[in-house]
């Protein structure tokens, strides 16, 4: 039914908007964005920067009351207009989502193998026995010790580590082109988020992953590319190295230096002053303007196109210090 | 006051909690200080006991064993209504700001709530107090009118610093004060902290999990493993030359910007075992790459080295993480 792309997925003026009393406001603002098969691409931006809406809309899982126009081609498949059953069928299938709490995304009184099982057996066409035998193998692909008993538990008798887990092989289970992964360290300890990080960077099969993040070092840690989103936009991407070593946006170069480091003079942060708009408020300009020191009339004036992979009048370039 | 002088000072603090199969030992004999102006950072993951240890040392849990000192005074065994005077030094800065703030008052109410709790003042001199915590953290006291829901996440965190600092207090305990924050802000939060420090000489307890900002703020790190101190110093100590392997394991999950950090990472196996099932000998000893026998029937006592350093490990700095140090200087 699909016919088998060679992008693995292909996003053009995305534009995701929520009623208003002053009528729609976009929260992604006309995105385009290609992921190749195998690309482990971030999606890094702060609250409100659209990129979870960017996320669950490529699933067609968003809000009921979101607006979602533009075109995201999975194959011929245009998923902004797909009837509800071809959407279905692509939907776990051919793209699917790791959320950030596993606890709530999994179904407490259902077994892990009995809702993994369900995934593979509404794709395929096989028999109980069949399809257990593939949970068990994906369970044992992303490390879960003792996958035979574990597929017994039920989501509450496991560790955040190990539902997390559970939550990438449901992912991946059908083997997938792409991946969405939504915050999928956030609520995990460091060294269990560490473990995570390390699936997530070389465990994914051939599957392409979207990592969508606000911490930049996460984004560097699994990724070879980083998106970065401003208030829904796309200001900045690049190769993981050229985006850490010669950030051009003042947005991203001000994200680099807000984090705090192992510096031992401990100098003071940098923060960038001020807070993103919010969805309602109609911004002139460089949606980053107030909040830019390189900032001029021009930014004020006109918004700047994405040009070159970047979208500013005034790109910097050089380390951040 | 002299440098030294310990404002908190937990002795041999255990603090057992009643669970149906039996009693779990959430903070397991910890000793604790705080000195005049300096921070104290508690890093664990869930289930370390780390919150525990900070809520318990300002006494919103009774220890179950153990003393607690504030200035010298034993308030251990102090009634709530003797209290009073330590709840107005010790105050607290909660990680959600969305959540410790209630949307429905106004910033004028939600800061003179403390000062209507422990001072007689008119109305008018209520404002002007809650007008000048506002101002130290950096925001107008024309916000005196506005309510909680209506300012971001950055701000409603200022104003739960200017909440806290509304009694004066001489020490703040913060439990994660940015990590609910975006980058950006999280920055202009953590620089606010430093600055009221400098200016009022007000000691922090910090519980965190973000190793880099520990580094950043505190001058002191406890590291806690299922309700016990594994490791205590000096923070440029702790963070350059870690001795216990857990620590090694914590400074190396560190999400890093640098190739070599990644590569050399220490990944432990499983997760942190439940305190109610307790593994014998050190309780590290089922995750910990460097293991020996022995360590699964003999419990490593916390020793003092000749710098002061505290470890409890039978096999001190043997593993040790890849860090990336910078110098600004």
């Amino acid at each position: 039914m699909i016919n088998t792309a060679t992008n693995a997925i292909e996003i053009k003026n995305l534009v995701v908007s929520f009623p208003t009393p002053a009528g729609y406001s976009a929260v992604v603002r006309g995105i385009n964005l290609t992921i190749n098969p195998g690309d482990r691409v971030a999606i890094v931006g702060e609250s409100g920067s659209g990129k979870t809406m960017m996320g669950l809309s490529m699933l067609g899982i968003q809000p009921t009351a979101a607006k979602v126009e533009g075109e995201i081609l999975i194959g011929d498949v245009n998923m902004v207009t797909a009837a509800d059953a071809v959407a279905r069928k692509l939907r776990g299938n051919y793209i699917s989502m790791v959320f950030q709490e596993p606890l709530t995304s999994l179904n407490p009184v259902r077994t892990i193998s009995s809702q993994l099982s369900e995934s593979v057996r509404r794709h395929n066409s096989i028999s109980k026995k069949e399809a257990e035998a593939r949970v068990l193998a994906v369970l044992t692909a992303v490390g879960i010790p003792a996958p035979k008993e574990r597929m017994k538990s039920y989501p509450h008798q496991l560790s955040g580590g190990l539902r997390q887990r559970v939550m990438i092989a449901l992912a991946l289970i059908n083997k997938p082109q792409l991946v969405v992964a939504d915050e999928p360290t956030t609520a995990l300890d460091a060294t269990i988020q560490a473990q995570i990080l390390d699936l997530l960077r070389s465990g994914m099969g051939d599957a392409a992953l979207m990592l969508i993040t606000h911490d930049l070092a996460v984004a560097a840690d699994v990724c070879n590319r980083i998106v970065v989103m401003y208030a829904g936009n796309i200001v900045e991407q690049g190769p993981v190295a050229e985006i850490l070593s010669n950030p051009k946006h003042p947005y991203t170069r001000g994200l680099l230096s807000a984090i705090p480091k192992f510096d031992q003079a401990r100098p003071a942060l940098n923060p960038i002053p001020g807070a993103p708009p919010t969805i309602s408020e109609v911004v002139p300009g460089c949606r980053f303007a107030s909040r830019c020191s390189y900032a001029d009339a021009q930014c004020t004036a006109s918004e700047p196109e994405f040009i070159n992979n970047i979208a500013c009048f005034h790109p910097v370039t050089g380390a951040v210090k | 006051m002299s440098p030294d002088k310990k404002l908190i000072n937990a002795v041999d603090l255990s603090v057992t909690f009643k669970v149906p199969s039996g009693s779990l030992r959430a903070v397991d004999t910890v000793s604790f200080y705080v000195n005049a102006g300096e921070t104290v950072a508690i890093v664990g993951e869930s289930g370390s006991g780390k919150t525990t240890l900070a809520l318990s040392l300002m006494r919103a849990y009774a220890p179950t064993s153990g003393n607690l000192f504030f200035e010298d005074e034993d308030i251990t065994h102090l009634s709530e209504k003797a209290l009073k005077d330590f709840r107005k030094k010790v105050q607290m800065v909660f990680q959600d700001p969305y959540s410790s703030l209630d949307p429905r008052m106004t910033v004028s109410q939600v800061i003179a709530e403390p000062l209507r709790a422990h001072f007689k003042l008119s109305a008018n001199e209520r404002d002007e107090k809650a007008g000048e915590s506002l101002k130290a953290v950096g925001l107008s006291p024309d916000f005196l009118n506005r309510r909680a829901s209506q300012f971001s996440g950055g701000q409603r965190q200022r104003i739960a610093i200017a909440r806290a600092l509304a009694l004066d207090p001489k020490v703040l305990v913060a439990d994660e004060p940015v990590s609910a924050l975006d980058v950006s802000t999280q920055a202009q939060i953590v620089n606010l902290l430093q600055s009221i420090q400098e200016e009022r000489n007000i000691s922090y307890i910090l519980v965190s999990h973000d190793l880099r900002l520990v580094y950043h703020l505190a001058t002191r790190v406890v590291v806690m493993y299922l309700g016990k101190v594994v490791e205590e110093g000096a923070c440029d100590d702790v963070v350059a030359n870690p001795q216990h392997p857990y620590t090694a394991a914590l400074l190396s999950a560190v999400p890093a910007l640098d190739e070599a950090s990644r590569r050399d990472r220490i990944v432990l196996n499983g997760a942190p075992p439940s305190p109610i099932a307790r593994p014998t000998g050190c309780s590290f000893h089922p995750r910990c790459p460097i293991a020996r026998p022995e360590c699964s029937t003999n419990t490593p006592e916390l020793q003092t080295m000749p710098n002061g350093r505290k470890v409890a490990c039978f096999y001190p700095g043997e593993l040790q993480p890849h860090i990336s140090f910078t110098s600004s200087k």
